[in-house]
């Protein structure tokens, strides 16, 4: 294992950690026994290997650098409101022929690293297309609205529909070569009428990954002077609809893509606009935030009965702040506003249980939950192994989703400190947190989860402890990732008070917003632009909206770092992946 | 102890008439040809194998009570698990009683004494995703990969190709982490998905010939895929001119996928008549129920019966899914004040309870173990023409320690192993990881590179076990 020297990873910090937040206290209460005085050496990151793709040649550090080309499977969600997008197909066709679900990778289902394609994914994508193409073609008013002719009566209406359905499923004009080749397919296949050929065509488009994938190619821009590859106005589309929708693009979409409208900053600002105008921006807006704040991982870990009510009420909170063009983001460290059901309203001690199933409420400052950080989800899930270990998976979250710091990564074959009942908590985690080599980790960590022992590991507020002790709330967390100096704070609602008003918190949502968007972790080459759309997100008062417009309109975003061809002759299904270098 | 059971007339004249690949005796085995323990006598070593021989591992979860023990590793307690001598006649140990009390003595061997060595693997991983990711694979976990293809996957790129499913791997539980989720891997980066609901295991595998809607006879509908993934191919084939070569891996991926499923499509279909599953208990226990278990096994068995697949793995649940035992009143619910509910705080807190644990995952496993048993196959059963093989991730829970790893062969491989006695090795070269070669000898596969070379410098089978 060799570990990045730091050149490699100046300013883009992430980190390996357990990715359920270090379930084990193996995993938490441990440090290695050799990090002396280099706590928080950079191991990598959630989503890739150390380092992460190079910077391209003829671009420095600090640059605004073009992210790689790549090409990256669409999600089970985007799949399903995809199909339903396109045909109207209700409910989820995923759940209908029992996809395996995406793996998290850093809390998010759309990395890369995390689309992979297996046998039975196929096998899984083949028995939903022959579903979704007979159901679509089963009804005559139907294949005429999307043919334009009819199929039954003229054999060159079958053309016609693929020419028609096709730019809409590969979200790209076909190529005749395409169309053609699909002819032939249906031909070959024993097409006897036009419908079945039709059907056979449209099966094999929504198995193509032309459809499954997300590809980027670009054209070579000519006229830059560092080597960069210009995204056409489609591939700029899908880009657009799947970071903001979460679906495929709509035919207003398309239209502007052909019509060259994607073609500037200028006019993809004017689109996104639009977008941001329509409902499905509040999709897009929550595959974000539902990475980014760990919530379908803590959905995932908890199960559906626990977790549900307090991860809504993370969504609708943030909601809020993500929406429209007035509300600071990072509000949501302290706003008092809360969404509650009766389960909720009975942990925060609100007054007046809601008669609705969700009531939006104004929690009073003596309730102590200014901010999501104070609410049932991070607090349940955190100390799900109990209230010993919540400490350092506090300092964790806090960390990770907010300040995109390193953390050293698990160790294995460490002794194990066993809790002892008769301590309490913090005087169980002193001397681990004073004592080399696990002072190195839990004396940074520990400090910012001390500071929400308020919270019993239900949620409930308390102000004494488990053994009569009272309980102060005193936390301290580093100044900088940088330096070893830390801030004190009492409480959770003033440590979000201090994290709302942070650079570092500002840069850190910018970066996973970058991870959202890509699909792999920030690495060097992106520092730049990170950097560049922070300065904007803060001086432009920290509205999502503005930032989404910002990022999606940079060079960044339009446009691609030149490819490493794959060499020509190379034939798929002869590599031998054994002895790539891990 | 129970006598064991053997095949009988009927059971050969039953297992000829529900046909199977492979199926090629005409007359049944006298009872004079088996060796009392259902097994064919040696004479048919020498001759050809009248069935293939399949592979399946087997995973149990979080330790078993060992020599080390929670509160105090140097309390002399030897464990329950190994057994304390070897040979034909030994003694069984306190867990490994509850196989023989299910009359299962004669088919399998505890293999004791082998060291999992996960030092120069990965140091930076949790201790369970390292145990997990070397169970069947010899390498340990990089990142969020298991290290390198297992051992039932590379086994059958050289025989399992020419049935329907290469691997066929199956899950009780849902842990939601990689590596763990995972118990087949094709390489270091891909996982084989498992099977976790019954249902869909069944429409997947058994109902596979018939479209969702509006049936084709199955000879047109498999052309037509033929066909439709030869496009995807060509498609793929084609987009190595237009991606750069960071996309390269994901295309081969895909592509790979593709030419195994019209591999698959390009199989005989064996005649293979099971019902599908009308109760699957779902919602008892947590969807983790020994009843659900027992489901997901029985379809995995007649897959394996019908010649579906010769190659499978099996997860009986993992670390996070934080199982409880409450069937058995003895070990209750629980939960841990740091470690998570269930099996898992069980693991580091009541050594007790985990014993009682460990028998639990070995009454399932003997159940798997009856299944294949009463299943005929060839001129025996189908666990005669099996191994199987079953292993933890560690040798005991709380300590994660992997010294003495408890390890079950089950089956006779089709005669190449004898089964009803125990091994013990000792020293340093007495690796976990040489089984594997062992395992490919048994399969035929002598001289099949396996492993990582770098982790592991022994790279050869343990001696003595075979025969």
């Amino acid at each position: 294992m060799t570990v990045a020297s730091p050149e490699r990873m100046p300013r883009i910090r992430s980190f390996v950690f357990c990715s359920a937040l270090g379930v084990s206290i193996a995993a938490a209460a441990s440090c290695r026994g050799s990090i002396g005085d280099a706590p928080f050496s950079p191991r990598g990151s959630r989503t890739s290997p150390p380092g992460g793709p190079a910077i391209p040649a003829g671009y420095s550090p600090g640059d605004v650098i073009p992210v790689e080309a790549s090409m990256r499977r669409l999600t089970n969600a985007e799949y399903d409101r995809t199909l339903s997008d396109l045909f109207g197909v209700a409910g989820s066709t995923s759940e209908r022929f029992a996809f395996a679900p995406d793996d998290l990778v850093g809390g998010f289902e759309n990395s890369l690293s995390g689309l992979i394609v297996t046998t039975r994914r196929v096998r899984d994508w083949q028995r939903a297309a022959e579903a979704v193409a007979q159901e679509t073609l089963a009804n005559a008013d139907r294949r005429l609205a999307l043919a334009g002719c009819d199929l039954a009566a003229a054999p060159s209406c079958v053309e016609a529909f693929v020419r028609a359905q096709g730019s809409r499923i590969y979200r790209r004009p076909l190529a005749d070569e395409e169309v053609a080749r699909l002819l032939a397919l249906a031909s070959a296949a024993g097409a006897a009428t036009g419908v079945a050929a039709a059907q056979i065509a449209l099966e094999a488009m929504l198995q193509s990954p032309h459809f499954l994938f997300r590809i980027d190619v670009g054209q070579v821009d000519e006229g830059s002077p560092s080597p960069r590859r210009k995204l056409d106005g489609y591939e700029l589309a899908t880009r657009l609809a799947y970071a903001l929708w979460g679906t495929t693009p709509d035919d207003a979409l398309l239209a502007a893509a052909r019509a060259g409208e994607l073609d500037s900053a200028e006019g993809v600002r004017a689109s996104v606009r639009r977008m941001l105008e329509d409902e499905r921006a509040r999709v897009g807006a929550r595959a974000f935030t539902d990475g980014w704040l760990r919530l379908l991982e803590i959905a995932r870990d908890m199960g559906p009965a626990e977790a549900s009510s307090s991860v809504e009420e993370i969504r609708r909170v943030v909601d809020e702040h993500s929406r429209g063009s007035a509300r600071d983001l990072l509000g949501i460290l302290t706003t008092p506003a809360a969404w509650i059901d009766a389960d909720l309203a009975d942990v925060y001690g609100a007054s007046a249980p809601p008669s609705e199933p969700w009531a939006r409420v104004e929690l009073p400052p003596e309730l102590e939950r200014d901010g999501i950080l104070s609410r049932a989800a991070f607090l349940r899930w955190t100390a799900h192994g109990g209230e010993f270990v919540a400490v350092p998976r506090r300092g964790v979250l806090v960390r990770e989703m907010l300040l995109c710091a390193d953390v050293l990564t698990l160790p294995s074959g460490l002794d194990l400190p066993t809790p002892d009942p008769t301590q309490t908590v913090r005087a169980f985690w002193e001397p681990v947190e004073s004592e080399a080599p696990c002072s190195g980790c839990h004396g940074v960590l520990n400090p910012i989860g001390h500071g929400f022992e308020r919270y019993a590991p239900d949620g409930r507020r308390r102000d004494v402890g488990r053994l009569g002790e009272m309980l102060t709330g005193e936390g301290a967390i580093a100044l900088s990732l940088d330096a070893p100096e830390q801030d004190g704070f009492h409480g959770v609602v003033e440590l979000g008070r201090l994290l709302a008003q942070r650079a570092d918190v500002e840069r850190c949502v910018v970066e996973h917003l970058h991870v959202y968007l890509h699909g792999r972790a920030a690495a060097p080459r992106d520092g730049g632009e990170i950097e560049r759309a922070r300065a904007a997100f803060h001086d432009g008062g920290r509205i999502f909206d503005e930032l989404l417009v910002d990022f999606t309109s940079s060079d960044a975003f339009r446009y691609v770092s030149e490819p490493v061809p794959i060499p020509e002759g190379t034939v798929l299904g002869t590599i031998d992946w054994s002895e790539e270098a891990p | 102890m129970m006598p064991s059971k053997r095949l009988s007339r009927r059971t050969l004249l039953r297992g000829i008439g529900i046909g199977g690949v492979g199926v090629s005796v005409g007359l049944p085995v006298l009872d004079a040809m088996l060796d009392g323990r259902g097994a064919l006598l040696p004479k048919s070593r020498a001759g050809t194998p009248t069935h293939p021989t399949s592979l399946v591992t087997f995973f149990f979860p979080c330790g078993t009570k060992s020599f080390y023990g929670n509160a105090s590793p140097s309390d002399g307690s030897p464990g329950d698990w190994h057994p304390r001598d070897d040979g034909p006649a030994y003694t069984p140990s306190r867990n490994l009683r509850v196989l023989h009390d299910m009359g299962l003595r004669d088919q399998f061997v505890p293999v004791s004494g082998l060291l999992k060595e996960e030092r120069n693997i990965s140091e930076d991983r949790d201790a369970h995703d390292v145990g997990h990711a070397t169970f069947a694979s010899g390498r340990g976990s990089l990142y969020t990969g298991s290290g390198g293809p297992t051992i039932d996957w590379v086994a059958s790129g050289h025989l399992g190709l020419d049935t329907r499913y290469r691997v066929l791997p199956v899950a009780l539980g849902d842990e939601g982490t990689r590596p763990r989720r995972y118990m087949t891997w094709s390489d270091r980066d891909t996982p084989v998905e498992s099977y976790r609901d019954p249902l869909a295991l069944y429409d997947a595998i058994f109902a596979m010939e018939t479209m969702p809607s509006g049936p084709l006879p199955s000879e047109v509908l498999l052309a037509r895929r033929r066909s439709v993934l030869d496009f995807v191919s060509e498609d793929l084939q084609q987009l190595t001119r237009r991606v750069g070569s960071n996309d390269l891996r994901r295309l081969d991926q895909h592509f790979e996928s593709v030419r195994q499923l019209e591999r698959e499509l390009s199989t005989e279909i064996p005649m293979c008549a099971i019902d599908r599953p009308t109760e699957t208990f779902d919602d008892l226990y947590g969807g983790l129920s020994p009843q659900r278990g027992e489901v997901l096994m029985k379809l995995l068995v007649k897959a394996l019966e019908c010649g579906l697949t010769r190659f499978a793995s099996f997860q009986l649940c993992a670390r996070g899914d934080g199982r409880q035992f409450v069937w058995n009143s003895a070990i209750g619910s629980y939960d841990s004040p740091d470690q998570g509910p269930g099996h898992h705080g069980i693991s580091h807190y009541d050594d007790a309870k985990l014993t009682l644990c460990v028998e639990e995952q070995l009454r399932e496993f003997g159940r798997f173990l009856e299944l294949m048993r009463d299943t005929p196959a060839g001129d025996a059963s189908l666990l005669y023409h099996s191994l199987v093989f079953f292993a933890n991730e560690h040798e005991h829970g709380g300590s994660h320690q992997c010294g003495n790893m408890p390890v079950l062969l089950a089956g006779q491989a089709g005669g190449q192993l004898t089964t009803g006695r125990a091994y013990r090795y000792s020293g340093p070269s007495a690796r976990y990881a040489r089984l594997f070669f062992n395992v490919l000898g048994m399969l035929g596969l002598d001289g099949v590179d396996f492993g990582d070379p770098a982790a592991y410098d022994l790279r050869e089978p343990l001696p003595g076990l075979e025969g």
